[in-house]
């Protein structure tokens, strides 16, 4: 049955495609190299009413459709990606960004689970983990997965509604987001505990499951979900974002965790506080890890912080602006919106400058993926 | 075959922007299109909001009021006017239900107000506690606002009311039926209060609508008229999503087999398709606020399609989750569903041009 949702999917995408084709054509003369970004990028994005993923290179942007809407990506080894369902998700999908003619490869959710929208691969490439939230009974797990065809190999249970995950400490340390917003996975209903969340983030022995430390927040800061994180280059450092269930107050958005030591929170950005509208939706450090970026498409705009000394720096506006990656080069993110927008973004201490901006025909989910 | 070719792709091809034109808007002077915003969101404000929180604290005051003239002469009272009190809190709600911008957001008032869809149980685990507790200190005003939300709403007054023995219950002889009642009275003031506060917030010299109208921000919440307007299409097009993917399409299912009846809002009361019919009815409301300055022929569509989506609703029968497990009766719960869509489809595709605002992907619901 699923795979045949999925041809009528992909009839779907034929006919969206076409459609931009019709609409774009007059752009493709005047595009040259040097109006290309120069970066490798996937996000999960939807293309006219099909859901799919975009690619952005300098070849230029080419989509493909998946069986519904994806949420967060994870590199893959020989130029595969994996693309999460979006919470409360039923698939994960392998794309070949060498062979985009070929089919994705499909895995699902453990007996009983939806996925949350993240995985993360382990640094020796053997070890795949997804977080999944059982749909009966809300209860959280890490799934371990073989990193070849997804299979999995260990369930480990974390808690209520575990969302983000990474390897740290080259792979020693699984640390998971609980977002502990604790709602069946089926129903997206409203959360039933949002003034009483008990959300953290876990780090975990990823060879066994067990919990090494559990990062909390104080009682004060029981509306926060801890949602998604950011791993510095030196493996140990982490930059993370929450939502807040309470619009009642304003409370801390973004915060550090260096692995063994406590969190510290980061300030709210300086020029307005409330400016994030209580909600972080995705982060990323650069790769000097020198400043840590935070977009929020509810207030419209990505701010910067020193992870350093712990200043926020600026902010730079972008409505519907979500995604969010490091480039290689130091002091340099890629943003994108639901609107089209592709920006690069230059940091300093005096905040964020766009360098380059282009515009594409679809709208890009949360998350993005520099390859 | 996942994708298009290539050479179709660049044709996807994003196209560089100037670097500030886009993203950076320099506030140098008032953009007609964010003036015209303001003015629409002010009107949305005095002709739908506003007086949909009137009629929500009318009503829920004089729900409050029943269960305390109940609880007066509990084992004679008069049961019936508690569930006609109910019904009439519980259509005041189907149409504030569609409002999530501004003070109903604050302190989790939404929530609490009538906590659905319910994750499994939540609201009888809930209530049972209240109904368990005995304690007195458990149904204040400061309690209810940290305790669950699931047991203090329109939900929870729901079973009280239309559970098995509901009367038989809240009448009973001895410290049960006594601290029942003052459960149903505590939730009772508690939606009242909430009500009336929400009404506060909007209306106060200090409130939603005053800064509305002076183009300034409110709380944290919006920074002005335009963002203002934003949220309120961005609510407007939820409620299509709330009626159509929420209330709808998990109750269908794939098909009769599949469907799932108790999964329908408000099941127990039978008010499925009354919820939804007050709810078109409102995004109706809503919607004619918003389009005052559209092009008379997309308000002439969207005023057809929201008649025969009405006409589609008012043919499905009460029970609706029921009829979505009966084969015999399904077709007109799904005939509903795809006029609701149809209605959704036009609103996302005309009223944000229309209205001058620009509609966000990831600000809709994010995760």
């Amino acid at each position: 049955m699923a795979i045949d949702w999925t041809i009528h999917r992909r009839g779907l995408f034929k006919g969206a495609a076409a459609a931009l084709l019709g609409g774009t054509f007059a752009s493709k003369t005047r595009a040259s190299a040097a109006d290309r970004p120069a970066v490798s990028l996937v996000s999960a994005a939807r293309i006219g009413e099909t859901d799919g993923g975009i690619r952005i290179d300098a070849q230029g942007v080419s989509g493909f459709s998946l069986p519904g809407r994806a949420h967060a990506l994870t590199a893959l080894s020989g130029g595969e990606v994996l693309l999460v369902g979006r919470r409360p998700g039923e698939f994960a999908a392998i794309v070949n960004l060498e062979m985009p003619q070929a089919e994705p490869r499909i895995f699902h959710p453990a007996a009983g689970h939806r996925f949350a929208g993240h995985a993360a691969l382990h640094p020796d490439e053997r070890m795949l983990v997804t977080s999944e939230i059982d749909a009966e009974t809300g209860a959280g797990a890490v799934v371990v997965r073989d990193a070849q065809d997804g299979r999995p190999r260990a369930i480990f249970p974390v808690g209520i509604e575990p969302h983000d995950l990474l390897f740290a400490r080259g792979g020693a340390r699984l640390m998971v987001a609980i977002g502990g917003i604790a709602k069946a996975a089926d129903v997206k209903g409203p959360p039933i505990n949002a003034g009483n969340i008990d959300s953290a983030i876990l780090e975990l022995d990823p060879e066994t499951g067990a919990i090494l430390k559990r990062h909390t927040l104080g009682p004060s800061l029981k509306s926060l979900s801890l949602r998604h994180m950011a791993l510095a280059p030196d493996g140990e450092t982490l930059a993370f974002g929450m939502q807040d269930q309470d619009r009642a107050q304003l409370r801390p958005l973004m915060g550090i965790l260096r692995i063994g030591a406590d969190i510290a929170l980061l300030p709210l950005p300086g020029d307005d506080e409330g400016s994030l509208r209580s909600y972080v939706g995705s982060v990323a450090i650069d790769s000097s890890g020198r400043f840590a970026a935070a977009a929020s498409p509810k207030g419209g705009r990505v701010d910067l912080w020193s992870l350093g000394d712990e200043r926020w720096l600026g902010g730079y506006t972008a409505a519907d602006v979500c995604g969010l990656a490091a480039d290689a080069q130091a002091a340099c993110f890629w943003a994108t919106s639901g609107l089209g927008d592709v920006m690069k973004l230059r940091a300093s201490d005096a905040g964020l400058q766009a360098d380059a901006h282009w515009r594409a025909p679809a709208a890009f989910d949360n998350h993005l993926l520099r390859i | 075959m996942v994708n298009v070719s290539r050479n179709s792709l660049l044709v996807l091809a994003a196209a560089p922007v100037p670097a500030k034109a886009a993203a950076q808007s320099a506030p140098a002077k008032p953009d007609p299109k964010a003036v015209q915003a303001g003015k629409i969101a002010l009107a949305v404000t005095d002709r739908f909001v506003i007086p949909t929180y009137r009629a929500l604290v009318q009503a829920s005051a004089a729900q409050e009021a029943a269960w305390v003239a109940f609880a007066a002469k509990r084992e004679a009272g008069d049961f019936t006017s508690l569930r006609a009190a109910y019904n009439a809190d519980a259509d005041a709600w189907a149409k504030a239900q569609l409002i999530k911008t501004g003070p109903i957001t604050l302190f989790l008032r939404y929530d609490r107000f009538a906590y659905w869809p319910e994750a499994r149980n939540a609201t009888q685990r809930a209530l049972d506690q209240l109904l368990m507790s005995k304690d007195p200190k458990d149904l204040t005003a400061d309690s209810l606002a940290h305790d669950s939300v699931a047991g203090q709403g329109l939900t929870a007054l729901e079973r009280l009311l239309y559970d098995d023995d509901a009367a038989k219950l809240l009448k009973a002889p001895g410290k049960d039926g006594v601290w029942r009642t003052q459960v149903g009275v505590a939730i009772a003031q508690n939606l009242s209060a909430i009500a009336r506060e929400v009404l506060a917030d909007w209306t106060a010299p200090d409130g939603v609508r005053a800064a509305i109208a002076a183009n300034k921000g409110w709380k944290n919440l919006f920074a002005d008229a335009p963002e203002a307007a934003r949220l309120l299409l961005t609510d407007l097009v939820a409620a299509f999503k709330l009626m159509h993917d929420v209330k709808l399409l998990p109750v269908l299912g794939a098909n009769a087999a599949a469907a799932k009846p108790k999964s329908a809002e408000a099941w127990r009361s039978g008010r499925t398709q009354r919820d939804l019919a007050l709810n078109l009815a409102a995004a109706q409301e809503w919607e004619t606020a918003f389009a005052a300055t559209a092009p008379a022929a997309h308000r002439a569509k969207l005023g057809s399609l929201f008649a025969a989506a009405v006409k589609a609703v008012d043919a499905m029968p009460a029970d609706a989750g029921a009829a979505a497990a009966d084969p015999k009766r399904r077709a007109r719960v799904d005939a509903g569903r795809a006029a609701i869509k149809s209605v959704q489809t036009e609103i996302a595709k005309t009223l944000p041009g229309d209205v001058g605002v620009t509609l966000g992907f990831n600000s809709l619901d994010g995760d």
